[in-house]
């Protein structure tokens, strides 16, 4: 029996190794809920997920479902063609990654929004009434401050969550939003002949 | 015109950006560290049970990352004669580079193809979402033998092989006593034998600083609280646990100045060798005198830069009038290890030096740019903090052990004095050898170095 269980501990810690995800191992104990999910108390299932998994996902949808509608807004609108390229990217890579999100955080129902969040519904507005290259500029900057909050909460929830598909998924998304918030800096850059935080 | 069109789209967006009042901002646990809410026999048997997995991921990235074998130099020994120095380049190369050609591509190339040697990334903590002090196991022994006191954590072990560490006790030099040489006596100074030791060679005020620099105080991980890492609870840990004779014994930590979490860098400990001319300090904070940082550092490198779990646990507060001066005037006094190629301007005596020295030297100075930071008569360092911006070299968000590779940021310039003895190198400890040095600073700084322009330099920082 012990010989059958220590093979099977080796084989997925193995199958981890490869993934480079280990979030039973790598997390702090002393920080977790006493209902944490797993065959031991504080051992977290990597199935199971935590508080910090539901309010991720809550977040994240919010952040990524602004994104897209307001990206869309730019399709329409904006001026200058790499701004409207960008905007394509966002539509594309944030309505499928939205979409596994979904996927993802079905069963830990998470409390999701039904329509924008307030701030995002005041962006919009601004972005309504904006035109020509102050429209640009709004929709830019509105996407670096957007994909800033967004880094900054995957790697929160890479820092506690329990959910090894979410931790997955969170995983595979930072470098792509860092990419993307390095494209806006770049947009924002552009218009502004240089302007901005650029490295 | 144009200038005012541009300053109106920037304050329309101003409101736009306002905005941000709105939203839920991240959760606190983001920033601070969380309330323990596991009793500490539950915590225990998790950190321990997962420990063996914990260290294994980390032996492997070291082993995908560098070449770890003991192989030290023909003829080198550190400052005090007993440990060798490590030869070699042990940065591994990705599948289909070599050093030259890596030397030849752009940035942008070499992000693009990852081609980016991982050990000259960021270097991930042995269990990051937890971090805290880590020490090496000569260390944990010395003080457990002479103060019966435990620095062994229950959730993780140093994950360095000694041969890779500097060399341990650490031997002592005094500036104000030059006459003496090494008065460490081969021993590690605790807080059981410091006196005896320099009663007739320090003033009263730097032994009184001396005694405090050694007494533990509570600390993160090692504290009276539920919310430890070590089994029973502890007085905590002492300044020279980490600087151990105040130099470095490898004792590592995250730094307290990022967050969140898994962003946090890795930082090795760094020497306390020739404090006197050291205008900044801390990797990232750029305190301006040794007094601030030795005041503040029983909230940073004790307590995370989290004043709030510093305050539960029981923060030391040392008397900036009295305390903290001695224990600023102690450090003040330790000196770099005798160099003794080098003439009172911090150049190599042709006299005295080899060949190969000298032309390291002039390679230094010239064509590797290294003195335009290392400047040789400010003691090899310029008092500033540079960003290499290592992160054109790779791409962003990538995590490895849970920690997530972002830049580094400017860092401060260190000392390159005595550098033979401060493996790992780097403010994290991602390069194990000085050749590796040579080889990072030739790519992020495009040299071009032949190989033997790399070895003359290597020759070179021996000398130093």
């Amino acid at each position: 029996m012990s010989r059958h269980l220590s093979t099977f501990v080796l084989a997925s810690s193995c199958a981890l190794l490869a993934s480079g995800s280990f979030a039973q191992e790598g997390a702090n104990p002393a920080g977790m809920s006493p209902d944490t999910e797993g065959k031991e108390l504080a051992k977290p299932a990597p199935e199971g997920s935590n508080t910090q998994d539901k309010l991720f996902v809550r977040q994240a949808a919010l952040g990524g479902q602004a994104e897209v509608e307001l990206s869309k807004l730019a399709q329409k609108r904006a001026t200058d063609p790499a701004v409207r390229e960008f905007a394509d990217r966002m539509v594309e890579v944030h309505s499928k990654s939205n979409q596994q999100l979904m996927k993802l955080g079905r069963g830990m129902q998470p409390d999701l929004p039904k329509n924008l969040d307030a701030e995002h519904q005041a962006i919009r507005n601004e972005l309504n009434k904006a035109q020509g290259q102050t429209f640009d500029l709004a929709y830019i900057s509105s996407q670096i401050q957007d994909h800033q909050r967004t880094a900054n909460l995957l790697q929160w929830h890479l820092s506690y969550g329990q959910n090894e598909a979410l931790r997955k998924y969170s995983m595979e998304t930072l470098p792509e939003v860092m990419a993307h918030l390095e494209h806006a800096k770049e947009r924002y850059a552009m218009l502004t002949q240089g302007a901005g935080s650029q490295r | 015109m144009r200038k005012s069109k541009i300053l109106v789209c920037l304050a329309t967006m101003g409101v736009i950006a306002g905005g941000g009042t709105l939203a839920d901002p991240l959760p606190p646990d983001a920033t601070y560290r969380p309330l323990p809410t596991l009793p500490l026999d539950v915590v225990r048997r998790n950190d321990e049970g997962a420990k063996p997995a914990v260290q294994r991921r980390q032996q492997s990235l070291f082993n995908e990352r560098y070449d770890m074998a003991d192989r030290p130099m023909q003829g080198v020994k550190m400052s005090g004669g007993r440990k060798g120095v490590q030869d070699g380049v042990r940065v591994k190369l990705r599948s289909g580079a070599t050093w030259d050609s890596l030397a030849n591509m752009t940035p942008d190339d070499i992000k693009a193809k990852g081609l980016f040697p991982a050990g000259f990334m960021p270097l991930p903590h042995v269990k990051q979402l937890t971090g805290g002090q880590v020490f090496p196991e000569n260390q944990i022994k010395a003080i457990g033998d002479a103060e019966d006191r435990n620095l062994k954590r229950f959730d993780v072990d140093f994950d360095l092989p000694d041969h890779m560490t500097p060399e341990f006790p650490a031997p002592i030099f005094l500036i104000n006593r030059p006459d003496l040489g090494d008065i460490s006596g081969g021993q590690l100074l605790t807080i059981r034998n410091y006196y005896a030791k320099v009663v007739g060679i320090l003033t009263p005020v730097q032994i009184e600083g001396l005694r405090l620099l050694l007494t533990p105080f509570p600390q993160e991980e090692f504290n009276q609280t539920e919310d430890r890492k070590v089994a029973e609870q502890s007085d905590g840990v002492a300044c020279l646990d980490c600087h151990a004779n105040f130099h470095t014994n490898a004792a590592f930590h995250l730094t307290p100045d990022v967050r969140p979490q898994v962003a946090r860098f890795r930082l090795d400990t760094t020497s306390l060798r020739g404090m006197f001319n050291q205008q900044i300090h801390g990797s990232k904070r750029s305190l301006r005198s040794v007094e601030d940082f030795t005041e503040f550092e029983q909230r940073t490198a004790y307590f995370n830069g989290d004043h709030v779990s510093a305050t539960r646990k029981g923060v030391h507060l040392p008397d900036r009038p009295n305390q903290v001066a001695m224990m600023a005037q102690m450090q003040n006094m330790i000196d770099f290890p005798p160099a003794p190629k080098l003439d009172p301007l911090g150049r190599l005596d042709p006299s005295k030096a080899s060949a190969k020295e000298l032309a390291g030297e002039k390679i230094f100075m010239e064509k590797g740019k290294c003195a335009t930071c290392h400047i040789p008569q400010e003691a090899f360092m310029d008092h500033q903090m540079h960003d290499l911006k290592a992160e054109r070299f790779y791409k962003l968000g990538q995590v490895f052990n849970d920690q997530v590779a972002m830049p580094d940021g400017a860092i401060k310039t260190f000392t390159l004095r005595g550098i033979k003895d401060s493996p790992p190198y780097l403010h994290d400890g991602r390069l194990m050898t000085l050749a590796d040095t040579v080889e990072y600073f030739n790519l992020v700084l495009g040299l071009k170095l032949t190989a033997d322009e790399k070895d003359s330099l290597v020759a070179y920082m021996l000398a130093l």
